[in-house]
């Protein structure tokens, strides 16, 4: 978050209004709010933290007491200014500005008088434009600031404004306001959304437990009342111990009851099947007497049948056979048999009817092919004379073939001899051509030869060239000779020429050197006079020099006189010794420049000898004159004849070049000719071979075309023939199949009849045979019927009798089946003798039994029942158990995971929930953060720490110490001095700025305000505090501090001066100046 | 031209808290001596004369009484203020005193009249605070641009003299190359005069001047060959141990490099950074030559010792600082939670958290870690769902 403007009025000591830049004011990063004591400075923080949040931190007298937001009015105000408080605040990337008019008195708009102004707040937000509202209502802004900033004001009192008096707030606060803070701070969200779900986990896992027990509960109910119990039967408790306990208790009762009841249900059921028994055996007699009735019936009707057979077979005439019925059965049997043979027969009509149809068909088969075969005669009649014509058309075809192959022959033979013709004429062009190259050829060898001829033959040639080359090369080495000759002739001559012109010279020079010579001697001579006299003059002087030289007490040189009365003067003309000296000078100079003369004259003397005889070289070098000239003139001539002979060489040369040229040309040109003839020759003779192949009378195209036309007139027959050969052929064969078809067809109509004449035999045959089976009756089917009635009625009769005995037997059997019956019926006295009577009685005895029996029955399944439901009751129970466990399990695991992670618990040694052991991370850098800074402001004496011990049975995890290097101790952060306790505050308020900034998420706190606590540090620490914060202003953070140290006031350029006044107090921003 | 330049004298500064009044006068006797016996052609100070803008009475007294002794032995003494100087209190009587030979510069108005020393010229620039300087310099509000425009008007001073002698300047500030002495230890000594991060200034920028006579660094360097701070004369930090302090006694010929020698200051006791156990520092025989020195403790225990402060003073009378730097990995317990929980994701750190708090040390089992997993990302799906 970071402050830009702060607007004043109406507040605090501040009638007027004051309008702050603290934009300007914390551009240097630290900036000071400097004024007397009581100026107004802390009001100015006050502002600040009731803009944001409607009230005011700290406490301005009495622990307890807050100051409230009437109090931040000012006295001083006149009561129609309007206070109030304008902030203008940067916060996550918004612009803001909140506005508040904090409750004051006011004139009345109408009337007399003031009324309560409520106040009002205002925040809007900067769009890039303009300022836009965004709420007018208190609780709104309230929530917007306290979402923005991240804390309340509480906790902005802790964090970014170390109020005066409060500043070591977090510093000593407990492990559960620091918590509060360090929540509002990082992000810890995640964690604390776990622990509620923890809680909320563990609640419904308890829930479910509590559920489960009742459910449980509830099952004992219900078992209660299933079993019958009365309440003072309850099991005694819940445990699933008792209830177990109890239940077998019921199980051993229902068992006993059960026992009884089954006892009882047998005894009734026993007692039932006896009354029913008894009833059964009235019944089986009842139905067997009746069973008897109706066989009795039975055999009386098979005996009426008995007679009414006898009487048939009587009536059939066969009364042996009636009479004998024990051979009736036979008789049947006899019957049956005549009736099968006479079924045999059966088949044979139809047979009968098949021969006879059999017997027309062929005759009809018999007519048809006869009809065929005329038919086919027919045909063959015709095919013959076809054929006939055919073979005839096919001889002619014959014939044509043959005139086909000689005009083949033919043609080709003319198309051989036109070819040949054509060949022969070609190849009298080429002779003519080739022998017109032969006369070229021939033509041209000739010319060549003819040059030739004006030619010397190339080896004269050859030979003239050489000789003058020869001749030529003589000349030049005789020129090069005289030459060189010359070369020296002339050096000779020059120097000759040289020499003497030297002797002349030195002749002059020496000349000179004489009369130089001369003239020196002469100087020096002179020289040499002046000197002797001037020597002479000195000596004659000497007696002054000498006098000169010595000084009083010395003795004198020439007397050994220590005493010079009178010494010699120095007459006139100096200093004679140097004028001797001088003279001397110039003698010897004299002498010496004649000397050099002399030197010089001899030289030149020698020079001029050593040059010899100059006579001599005069006669020499006329001589060479001489040489020269003639030398110069015989290399003239050589030249001449050089040039001369140069020409012929070049000329023989030229000559022997064109023989050589000629001659190979003459060559060439023999060769080709010889070519021509050769090739004339050749084309001479082929030209004659086709002549010989062409013949005297060549054919022309014409005759050619027409023996073409020949062949194709000639194949079109060809043709002709070729298809007439396959009608013969096909006609043939055509021919051939009518014949057989004929043929084929008589035989088919002979075989026919014969077929038919058997069928018709046999019929008679069968017909015959089957009217002796059936006599006498008229046929077989009549027959039949009587044998079959016979073999039936027979068949009857042979049944019955078997009926008759059988039913006979059967009703002495079930005789004896009633008297049986009777006999077990045990018809007891008191009983009716009427079977029916006996019976319904019985019956009604047994139905009572039969109700007594299900009423056992009843009251024994009541109790079975019972005892099964004990028993299911133990079963649930148990399962009850079963399922119980896991929720429990569950229960108890959750609650214990719900109690560690929330810090409660015992299982959580610590004391410390999850969110709190993330936060103890951070404020475990916060420490650290915290301690680098402390440790500069301390000179490395304090350190600050974060420990988890804990008091007592509260939440830990979050504490603090100090650690004092000196004595190596850690100790409570409340032992510390206030001066310790300020800059151990302020250190750790820039290492919670610090490790927030870090961590992404967190909420930068740009601006940290300190108010006073200045004071309380000697000089040292200030300084060193004082460098701590200069380290900040680098960081882009703004500090703002508030005190009225006179040294901070001189460190810290940006300043906002507060100065009291009468009328109230003016804040005004001053950088950069050093006097008030 | 024969000048004796230092500075840094920070009078009034303690060591570690411990008093340098007295170090401070022998070293300000020194300087006088030296100043009698060498007769230089003048004495700079350049900057930080006091450590406090408003500095305590002795040190005040002290000041009075040095400036007095060279003045009086007709040395001249150019004075310049530093970052820890008021200026004003600094240059009260200023213009006065300049008539004696005491000129004091700590205005920035003052900066292109120089003070004719021997055969040169001596131009004092006092320490430039950028935002103050700047709007009185018409320069950029930097530590660069305040100097170089100081420079640029001392430069058209001397164009209106004409060539002549050496030229040396006066200046109080950071020139890139200079080590401060906390380049070297973990201390920091001088204070930082950072303005938007950057403090150096190029040496280039003295280009032109026969020798910078530079101030605000404590340790005794040259930069180049005609650059040089003279350090402070005494040490005020433990990491200044076992540097020489000094003065520097430079001679100036135009158009040559400048040739320094360099004198030691007297030091007061000795300072000694010893490191060890306590006992060993407590029984070692090797520290006997020490135990009259301001000493500085790093105790390598494990544990922190108890009391190790009253156990130290009673070996070493002098003993100024104690830290605690315990040799071994597992030897403090600070940071430990922040350790647990560095670059973890939020399951890791709750299994890290249960087995942290829970007797034992007992991990997180399959299904309490499921339990975990769900209460943590619980919330995101419930979030997402709500969004």
């Amino acid at each position: 978050m970071r402050i830009h403007r702060l607007t004043l009025e109406g507040i605090g000591p501040y009638a007027e209004r004051q309008e702050i830049d603290v934009d300007e004011l914390s551009s240097g990063g630290l900036f000071l709010l400097a004024g007397p004591t009581g100026a107004g400075k802390t009001t100015i923080l006050d502002a600040i933290v009731y803009a944001l949040y409607g009230s005011v931190p700290g406490v301005r007298g009495a622990r307890g007491e807050r100051a409230t937001s009437e109090r931040i009015v000012s006295d001083l105000r006149t009561v129609d200014t309007q206070p109030e408080v304008e902030l203008e605040f940067s916060i996550a990337g918004r612009r803001l500005k909140l506005r508040r008019v904090p409750q004051h008195e006011r004139p009345k708009a109408r009337g007399a008088g003031v009324t309560l102004d409520k106040g009002s707040v205002a925040l809007s937000e900067w769009d890039g434009d303009a300022w836009t509202p965004r709420s007018n209502d208190y609780q709104e802004v309230a929530l917007e600031i306290e979402d923005l900033v991240g804390m309340n004001a509480a906790q902005f009192a802790q964090v970014v404004l170390l109020p005066q008096g409060e500043f070591a707030g977090f510093l000593r606060a407990g492990d559960a306001d620091r918590q509060k803070v360090l929540k509002r701070l990082f992000r810890v969200d995640q964690y604390q959304s776990a622990e509620a779900w923890f809680e909320e986990r563990a609640k419904v896992a308890k829930a479910k437990l509590d559920e489960a027990q009742d459910d449980l509960a509830s099952i004992v109910d219900r078992l209660v009342g299933a079993l019958d119990g009365a309440a003072d039967t309850r099991p005694t408790d819940l445990s699933f111990a008792a209830i177990e306990a109890w239940i077998g208790e019921r199980r051993f009762e229902a068992e006993e009851l059960e026992g009884l009841a089954r006892v009882g249900a047998d005894t009734a059921s026993s007692a039932h099947d006896a009354a029913r028994r008894a009833v059964e055996a009235t019944d089986e007699v009842i139905a067997r007497r009746t069973a008897l009735t109706e066989i009795a019936s039975k055999l009386e009707a098979f005996n009426t049948r008995r007679a009414g057979a006898r009487k048939w077979i009587a009536d059939q005439g066969d009364t042996e056979l009636a009479a004998d019925e024990a051979g009736w059965a036979r008789a049947a049997r006899s019957a049956q048999d005549a009736l099968a043979r006479l079924d045999a027969h059966r088949p044979d009509a139809g047979r009968i009817t098949a021969l006879e149809a059999e017997h027309a068909t062929a005759e009809r088969a018999a007519a048809a092919a006869e009809q065929r075969a005329l038919a086919a005669d027919g045909q063959v009649h015709e095919l013959s004379a076809q054929l006939r014509a055919a073979q005839t058309q096919a001889g002619q075809a014959e014939v044509a073939d043959a005139q086909v192959v000689a005009t083949r022959h033919r043609r080709e033979q003319l198309a051989a001899v036109l070819a040949a013709t054509e060949r022969r004429d070609a190849l009298a062009v080429q002779l003519r051509a080739a022998e017109t190259t032969a006369a070229e050829m021939a033509a041209s060898l000739a010319e060549v030869q003819r040059i030739a001829a004006g030619l010397p033959d190339v080896a004269d040639a050859d030979a003239a060239l050489e000789a003058a080359t020869h001749e030529l090369a003589q000349v030049e080495v005789e020129s090069a000779q005289r030459r060189a000759d010359r070369g020296s002739a002339r050096i000779e001559f020059d120097r000759t020429q040289g020499a003497l012109e030297r002797a002349a010279g030195l002749r002059t020079q020496l000349g000179a050197a004489s009369a130089e010579q001369q003239a020196a001697r002469d100087a020096s001579q002179q020289a040499r006079e002046s000197h002797l006299a001037a020597r002479e003059a000195r000596l004659d002087a000497m007696a002054a020099e000498l006098a000169s030289q010595i000084s009083e007490g010395e003795p004198c040189p020439v007397c050994g006189s220590t005493d010079h009365p009178a010494p010699a003067t120095p007459g006139p003309g100096g200093d004679l010794r140097a004028a001797e000296s001088a003279a001397e000078e110039r003698a010897s100079r004299a002498r010496s420049a004649f000397d050099r003369t002399t030197q010089v004259v001899a030289a030149l003397e020698a020079q001029l000898g050593s040059l010899g005889d100059l006579a001599l070289l005069e006669r020499s070098r006329a001589a060479l004159a001489a040489h020269l000239q003639q030398l110069d003139a015989a290399l003239a001539a050589d030249e001449d004849r050089q040039k001369k002979l140069t020409a012929a060489v070049a000329e023989r040369r030229a000559v022997a070049e064109q023989s050589r040229q000629v001659d190979a040309r003459r060559t060439s040109a023999d060769r080709a000719a010889a070519e021509a003839r050769l090739a004339v020759d050749a084309a001479r003779s082929a030209h004659a071979t086709a002549s010989e192949a062409a013949g005297p009378n060549p054919p022309s195209a014409d005759d050619l075309a027409a023996a073409d036309a020949e062949l194709a007139r000639l194949a079109g027959a060809r043709e002709e023939a070729a298809k007439a050969r396959d009608r013969v052929t096909a006609l043939e064969a055509a021919l051939e199949r009518a014949r057989q078809t004929s043929g084929a067809e008589r035989e088919h109509a002979a075989s026919s009849q014969a077929q038919a004449r058997a069928a018709a035999a046999q019929a008679a045959e069968l017909r015959r045979a089957l009217a002796e089976v059936v006599s006498p009756h008229p046929d077989l089917e009549t027959a039949i019927a009587a044998a079959a009635r016979r073999a039936q009625v027979l068949t009857a009769a042979a049944d019955v009798v078997e009926d008759c005995a059988r039913a006979e037997s059967e009703v002495t059997a079930a005789g004896a089946i009633v008297e049986a019956a009777a006999a077990a019926e045990a018809i007891a006295s008191n009983e009716p003798t009427d079977p029916n009577e006996r019976r319904a009685a019985r019956a009604a005895a047994a139905k009572s039994a039969l109700a007594q029996r299900d009423e056992a029955l009843t009251q024994h399944r009541v109790a079975q029942l019972r005892l099964a439901a004990t028993e299911r009751a133990g079963t649930e129970v148990a399962a009850a158990r079963e399922a119980l466990g896991p929720v429990a399990a569950e229960a108890e695991r959750l609650s214990r995971l719900d109690a560690t992670v929330r810090g409660l618990g015992d299982d959580n040694r610590r004391r410390i929930s999850l969110t709190t052991y993330v936060l103890a991370a951070r404020l475990e850098e916060v420490a650290a953060a915290a301690t680098v800074h402390l440790q500069r402001m301390s000179s490395g004496r304090f350190s600050l720490l974060h420990h988890d011990e804990r008091f007592g049975n509260g939440q830990a995890g979050l504490g603090l110490r100090v650690l004092d290097a000196h004595s190596g101790e850690e100790r409570e952060t409340v032992t510390l001095s206030g001066g310790e306790a300020f800059y151990a505050s302020l250190a750790l308020a820039l290492g919670l700025a610090d490790v927030v900034q870090r961590e992404a998420g967190g909420r930068p706190l740009e601006t940290l305000l300190v108010d006073e606590g200045f004071g309380a540090l000697d000089p040292d620490t200030l300084e060193e505090v004082l460098g701590e914060l200069d380290e900040l202003r680098a960081a882009g953070r703004a500090i703002g501090l508030v005190s009225h140290v006179p040294a901070l006031a001189e460190r810290i350029p940006a300043q906002l001066r507060v100065t009291p006044g009468p009328t109230g107090s003016t804040a005004r921003v001053v950088i950069g100046e050093l006097v008030a | 031209m024969r000048l004796l330049h230092t500075a840094d004298w920070h009078l009034g500064r303690g060591f570690h808290g411990a008093s340098l009044m007295d170090a401070h006068a022998a070293v300000l006797d020194h300087l006088v001596a030296v100043a009698a016996e060498v007769r230089p052609d003048a004495v700079v100070v350049s900057g930080d004369v006091f450590d406090r803008a408003y500095p305590p009475l002795d040190a005040v007294e002290l000041y009075d009484d040095a400036v007095a002794r060279i003045a009086e032995l007709g040395v001249p003494l150019v004075i310049t203020s530093g970052n820890h100087d008021s200026p004003i209190r600094l240059g009260m009587h200023g213009r006065v005193a300049a008539g004696a030979g005491v000129h004091v510069r700590t205005r920035a108005r003052d900066i292109a009249i120089p003070v004719p020393v021997g055969d040169g010229l001596i131009y004092a620039i006092p320490y430039l605070d950028p935002p103050l300087a700047a709007h009185e310099l018409d320069a950029e509000a930097t530590h660069a641009g305040v100097l170089g425009a100081a420079l640029a008007r001392i430069a058209a001073d001397r164009a209106t003299r004409g060539a002549g002698g050496p030229v040396a300047v006066m200046a109080h500030g950071v020139v890139a190359g200079g080590k401060a002495v906390a380049d070297a230890g973990a201390g920091r000594v001088e204070r930082p005069i950072d303005v938007g991060g950057v403090s150096a200034v190029a040496p280039a920028v003295f280009g032109g001047i026969d020798y910078a006579a530079l101030g605000h660094l404590h340790r005794p360097q040259s930069i180049g060959e005609r650059l040089r701070y003279s350090g402070a004369p005494l040490p005020f930090g433990f990491d200044e141990a076992g540097e020489v302090k000094s003065i520097a006694l430079v001679e100036l010929v135009a158009g040559e490099a400048p040739r320094a020698e360099l004198l030691p200051t007297p030091q007061p006791r000795g300072i000694a950074r010893l490191e060890g156990t306590l006992e060993s520092l407590l029984t070692d025989a090797a520290h006997a030559g020490v135990e009259e020195a301001w000493v500085e403790a790093t105790l390598t225990d494990r544990l922190r010792p108890k009391l190790a402060m009253e156990q130290l003073r009673r070996r070493f009378p002098h003993i100024l600082k104690i830290e605690h730097r315990p040799v071994g990995a597992d030897a403090s317990t600070a940071k430990q939670y922040a350790e647990r929980i560095r670059g973890r994701d939020p399951l890791e750190i709750a299994e890290q958290f249960l087995a942290d708090v829970r007797a034992g040390g007992t991990a997180a089992d399959e299904s309490e870690r499921e339990l975990l997993r769900a209460a943590l990302e619980h919330d995101s799906r419930v979030e997402a769902a709500s969004a």
